[in-house]
């Protein structure tokens, strides 16, 4: 599904990913965790296109082909989607119109026809079932206003609504109550399947009790400095990252 | 007065007022002053603008003035009396004191001859809570090159009404328009203006359109104005609304698009003179290539005027290293206990907004005219009648993106 090989990445000039490795097949949750400042955002931003990640070398693959060429968009369509750790207020743009075009402009990408107002209508209530959060959300502009919880479900709805082959995670637990954690969790856990992957990001384990990975990447410096599976972000709960970041005497 | 001594007088006004316009080109330009559009052309036009607006119910009158006089064949007025005053002929001996304001009134009295006059009926029988509100459209027609209206609009106690006013513009590419438009609301009466524009292809190098508009409320009135504003070579719209009676509010909007070498100046004057009165101003522009843009937004608030809640808002986005968006905010206080507050950007699309919507799978393209379309909407929220114009607004920023 993704292959990170071997990227070094700035941004404004300070390199943040110094040779940065990662292979996700279909169907994998993967998550990353690690200290403050150690890249993790970045890696996020890198695989979505963000224009301010300037790529030194390095090449990332999805589904075997390189999308460094690739528009934030096209990466989109070909399957990608970030959720944001601060998604963006956008005014005057409402919400529910929002997500039609996103997904419209998906099927056009799919060559398949706009979907039926009233069709789509069906599909987003169910999916604000998952996502527990109220229709009249639809009306609003797009984040604004929105509480730090609520920005954060609309992002899995918006996950939900479009269906990406590779989800990213960015911090999403952050901001998020007990019972959000859990509904969020929850709306994850029903797009998991055999041809979707997920790249978690995250500083807690407690999010990893809800979306269990299968494997865990600690990151450090712009690199993966350890991988392992669920039991090693249990093991970081516990003793912290001082022990990986430090030279075994 | 001439065209010429007319050219000479503005050039020559070196006030703060004019200092952010250019008028080196006015001064140099030749205008005849000779009629030379055909009318029949300008009348097919009308014609199909007329049609259009009956086909979507929008006006309930429509009152064509060509070169200052009503049309009575092509208007349809029944909520609207016309009457017309004239103007004395008056010299102003004392030339050293003319500021362009001055000559811009005075021309304006010259040029037009006679005030128009329309009184807005009300039904007499019906309540307060009954009255609907009158939708009148002013289509304003010039067939000459230096044309002035001079146009009094008097809406009457507890009236609602709302007054789209249209310019057409000559086909000619070089005219001087000098227009006046006086709206007086008296007592708790709704009143709505919009300002539009229909430029022709042609409408560019030496066209001038001057616009000084004035507004008097009385009590407890509401005023909602939207200056909706285009391409033309130079434009200059000053707005002095006067707050003449307690407990009222004005509400002023400009939305402005300007793809070519444009200069755009508006010039906002808002008197609080009494008690409790509300006004705000939210006025975006959107400046591509050469356009030059300058706001100016004056709130006055007189002794006594307590109460008095002001804001001011000028969001700019500019998407070209060649234009200019100048904002000039002033606030002018001698009372206490007010709250008055002004706000001006000058920036680009916000490019992490960009991103987040193209990380959706939407084109550039199409972000920035989503984003742009957000820039635009809170302008027109007061305004549903203007959801063609919204339209079109889009439209045209497809086009240029």
């Amino acid at each position: 599904m993704l292959e990170i090989k071997n990227v070094f990445a700035s941004i404004n000039g300070v390199q943040i990913l110094k040779g940065t490795n990662l292979t996700i097949k279909p169907g994998e949750v993967h998550a990353v965790m690690g200290p403050n400042g150690s890249g993790k955002s970045t890696l996020s931003k890198l695989v979505s296109g963000h224009p301010d990640v300037e790529i030194e070398s390095g090449d990332i693959l999805l589904n075997g082909e390189s999308i460094l060429d690739d528009d934030p968009d096209i990466r989109a369509l070909k399957g990608v989607f970030m959720a944001f750790q601060y998604p963006v207020e956008v005014p005057g743009v409402q919400n529910g119109s929002f997500l039609r075009m996103a997904y419209n402009a998906k099927r056009k990408f799919q060559g398949l026809d706009e979907v039926d107002p009233m069709d789509f209508e069906e599909l987003i209530q169910e999916k604000l079932k998952w996502v527990g959060m109220n229709e009249k959300f639809l009306d609003r502009p797009l984040n604004q206003g929105f509480s730090g919880g609520e920005k954060k479900r609309n992002e899995i709805l918006q996950l939900a609504v479009l269906e990406p082959t590779l989800s990213i995670l960015d911090e999403t637990d952050s901001g998020l109550d007990i019972d959000a954690l859990r509904t969020v969790s929850e709306a994850v856990n029903k797009m998991i399947n055999k041809d979707r992957s997920f790249l978690v990001i995250t500083h807690y384990q407690r999010l990893l009790n809800h979306i269990v990975p299968d494997v865990v990447h600690i990151f450090s410096e712009g690199q993966i400095i350890k991988t392992g599976d669920k039991s090693l972000a249990l093991e970081v709960e516990e003793k912290g990252y001082d022990w990986l970041l430090q030279p075994v005497s | 007065m001439k065209v010429i001594d007319f050219q000479e007088k503005i050039y020559n006004d070196k006030t703060d007022m004019w200092r952010f316009a250019n008028f080196s080109k006015l001064k140099k330009a030749t205008f005849s002053e000779e009629a030379e559009t055909e009318l029949c052309d300008i009348e097919s036009k009308i014609e199909a603008i007329i049609e259009d607006d009956k086909s979507s119910d929008r006006f309930d009158d429509c009152v064509v003035i060509i070169d200052g006089q009503v049309d009575n064949s092509l208007s349809g007025v029944q909520n609207v009396s016309v009457d017309y005053s004239q103007f004395e002929t008056s010299k102003n001996d004392d030339e050293s004191v003319e500021t362009s304001d001055s000559v811009l009134d005075s021309s304006n009295r010259e040029w037009s001859g006679s005030q128009l006059i329309l009184n807005l009926d009300v039904d007499s029988e019906s309540s307060a809570e009954t009255r609907v509100q009158k939708r009148v459209k002013l289509i304003i027609v010039s067939s000459e090159k230096n044309n002035s209206v001079n146009i009094l609009i008097n809406c009457p106690e507890k009236s609602e009404s709302s007054w789209t006013v249209l310019e057409v513009f000559p086909e000619s590419s070089s005219f001087i328009q000098n227009h006046q438009l006086t709206v007086n609301q008296s007592d708790s009466s709704k009143v709505s203006v919009v300002y539009l524009k229909s430029l022709n292809e042609s409408t560019s190098s030496d066209s001038y359109h001057f616009l000084k508009s004035l507004v008097n409320l009385g009590k407890d009135c509401e005023l909602k104005t939207l200056d909706c504003m285009e391409n033309s070579s130079f434009t200059r719209h000053k707005l002095t609304v006067n707050f003449e009676g307690e407990d009222s509010t004005a509400d002023l909007f400009g939305l402005g698009l300007f793809k070519d070498e444009t200069a755009q100046h508006t010039h906002i004057e808002i008197n609080h003179k009494v008690k409790n009165c509300t006004s705000s101003q939210l006025y975006k522009h959107m400046l591509f290539n050469r356009a030059y843009v300058e706001f100016s937004g004056l709130v006055s608030v007189s002794v006594g005027a307590s109460g008095t809640l002001s804001n001011q808002s000028n969001p700019n986005l500019v998407f070209s290293d060649d234009a200019r968006a100048y904002s000039r905010p002033q606030l002018n206080i001698l009372n206490d206990d007010v709250q008055c507050n002004h706000g001006a950007t000058v920036g680009q699309i916000d490019e992490l907004s960009l991103f987040y919507l193209k990380s959706r799978g939407i084109s550039e393209k199409e972000a920035k005219v989503v984003l742009l379309k957000g820039f635009i909407e809170d302008v027109f929220n007061d305004f549903p009648e203007c959801e063609q114009e919204k339209r079109s607004y889009l439209e045209e920023l497809r086009n240029i993106l």
